[in-house]
């Protein structure tokens, strides 16, 4: 590859840093542009043409212009099979559909209920909007039964689509990153064994660690 | 003579006036019967070889006759029985017991309607099981081995369990990617924009587009106010959508993939709603979604809800 990939987008975005981590662990170099979403950039004409929601993260490579980090992050893994870490997103049928299985429960029963409460303990109070105390309630009570049900999971595998890390674990990051270290949640998972030894050993790995450091950066 | 013959042709002709028909039929053969055992020494007694031979041979032919329109009577019947019981069992369980591929669903849940719309997308036969919600099934141990999160569909081929209706129909679309109709592109790049809109799909459409059938349908109260904001929200999505098919004949790329399939339940009930006027206000996401509706394999997945 000549040319880095792009992502656009700012690093804090749960779904940006989600592409971010998956390039990383590939070992595709690439260069992030940053949208600020506080001037609007994302709903203008030239950035919605890339992605017509006017949502972050965009992805472009020589071949193709992307959107949606799940959609982005399956590209990547299924373009450079022989890079980095292998089997992100399996290497037969079997297992890729393990991984779709527990990625579609990412996306369907995880994403929910994290997503709010990341964005009413964490970012409602950055932009200075009111908490609403029922929704956290409501969605604290959602992301329990998820979590118990990984509790299970976890100890019967050492990641959630079988014994390698991949994709499913991978989604997970941004938005438990959030919870975890930026909240006074923690123990939603810390409290539980597996899920905790599962969020230890995700969270330190190199690329997961990168990112962080790149979402902690000085403000650009 | 006169006597013989007038008694001859009242017995012959008073049960088919008075009967006819299939009970007719019953009778027929028992008085046939009766009559050849009755008439005949009668017509010995009249003494007129011909009409004593007429008379007999009326009588076998009436009741062969008879017995034959009882035999094909009743072959008729168990033919249709076995034809309409076999449509039955081929609508719902594709031939026999003990399939190697059987989904554990409802008829009525979107989601195994998703999974169901694929199997037969691909003419893969497959059983499906019903999970029985009222006795509270998808909470017992049993299903929760195929399914942690309790909830249908979970799919069974061989020694491979699965459950999420979108992991489903991609494991179907894979494996059984030579047969049927073509869910998922061959080149990567095709594949890759059919995967955003997959996710456009899970993330946008899905959402918003459930909990306006879950109000509609009255499993969930939402006032006015609610329903405004979440039809201003599929109104947003649709347009994006409505751009999107000006480009491309299917959301995915220019054939109908796993892309469009996944919208097919949710869009299914929001057609009988009023929220289908936000479909209608845009000719091209319309004429998507009346293409999508009246798909073959769509229409066996509903015809499921007259069982």
């Amino acid at each position: 590859m000549a040319t880095p990939v792009t992502v656009y987008g700012p690093p804090l975005s749960t779904a940006v840093s989600r592409v971010l981590v998956c390039l990383l662990e590939k070992d595709v170099p690439f260069q992030l542009v940053p949208i600020s979403m506080a001037k609007g950039e994302h709903k203008k004409p030239d950035y919605l043409k890339i992605q017509p929601f006017g949502q972050v993260p965009a992805f472009q490579d020589d071949e193709i212009t992307l959107f949606e980090s799940r959609a982005i992050c399956r590209y990547i893994a299924d373009k450079y099979p022989s890079k980095g870490t292998m089997g992100l997103f399996g290497t037969n049928p079997l297992v890729k559909a393990s991984i779709d299985q527990w990625l579609e429960a990412e996306s369907q029963s995880f994403n929910p209920p994290s997503s709010i409460l990341a964005f009413q303990l964490v970012f409602a109070p950055r932009m200075k909007l009111k908490q609403d105390k029922a929704l956290i309630k409501q969605n604290e009570a959602k992301l329990v039964k998820v979590l118990d049900i990984y509790e299970n999971r976890l100890g019967e595998s050492r990641y959630l689509a079988g014994d390698e890390f991949t994709l499913a674990d991978l989604s997970h990051l941004p938005n438990t990153q959030y919870l975890v270290e930026k909240t006074n949640r923690a123990e939603l998972f810390m409290s539980r064994r597996n899920v905790g030894r599962w969020w230890d050993e995700i969270s330190s790995r190199p690329s997961w660690k990168k990112v962080v450091e790149m979402q902690n950066a000085p403000s650009q | 003579m006169r006597g013989g013959y007038i008694i001859t042709a009242f017995v012959l002709f008073y049960p088919r006036f008075v009967y006819g028909g299939s009970l007719g039929l019953v009778e027929d053969y028992l008085r046939n019967f009766l009559y050849l055992y009755i008439i005949y020494p009668l017509s010995l007694f009249i003494q007129h070889k011909i009409v004593c031979f007429t008379i007999i041979l009326h009588f076998s032919s009436i009741f062969i006759a008879s017995v034959v329109q009882l035999i094909s009577l009743a072959f008729v019947l168990y033919l249709s029985i076995s034809i309409s019981l076999s449509i039955v069992s081929k609508e719902i369980s594709c031939c026999h017991h003990n399939m190697a591929v059987k989904l554990y669903g409802f008829v009525g849940s979107n989601a195994t309607f998703r999974a169901l719309a694929s199997l037969y997308e691909k003419e893969v036969e497959f059983e499906l099981v019903t999970v029985n919600m009222a006795a509270w099934e998808h909470r017992r141990p049993r299903f929760l081995a195929r399914n942690p999160f309790g909830q249908v569909p979970a799919l069974e081929d061989g020694d491979v369990t699965l459950f999420e209706s979108r992991a489903i129909t991609q494991y179907i679309a894979r494996k059984y990617a030579n047969k049927g109709t073509e869910l998922i592109m061959n080149d990567p790049l095709k594949m890759a924009i059919q995967t955003v809109w997959m996710e456009v799909e899970n993330q946008k459409f899905d959402p918003v587009s459930w909990k306006l059938m879950e109000i509609a349908m009255h499993r969930v109260r939402g006032g006015e106010e609610v329903v405004a904001e979440l039809e201003k929200k599929l109104s947003d999505v649709l347009d994006v959508y409505e751009t999107r098919l000006t480009e491309s004949k299917y959301l995915g790329g220019d054939s109908f993939t796993l892309a469009d399939l996944h919208h097919i339940p949710n869009l299914y009930y929001l057609m009988m709603t009023r929220s289908k006027r936000l479909f209608h206000a845009r000719p091209h996401v319309r004429a998507w979604a009346a293409d999508l509706l009246s798909r073959p394999a769509w229409l066996k997945v509903t015809s499921m809800l007259r069982w």
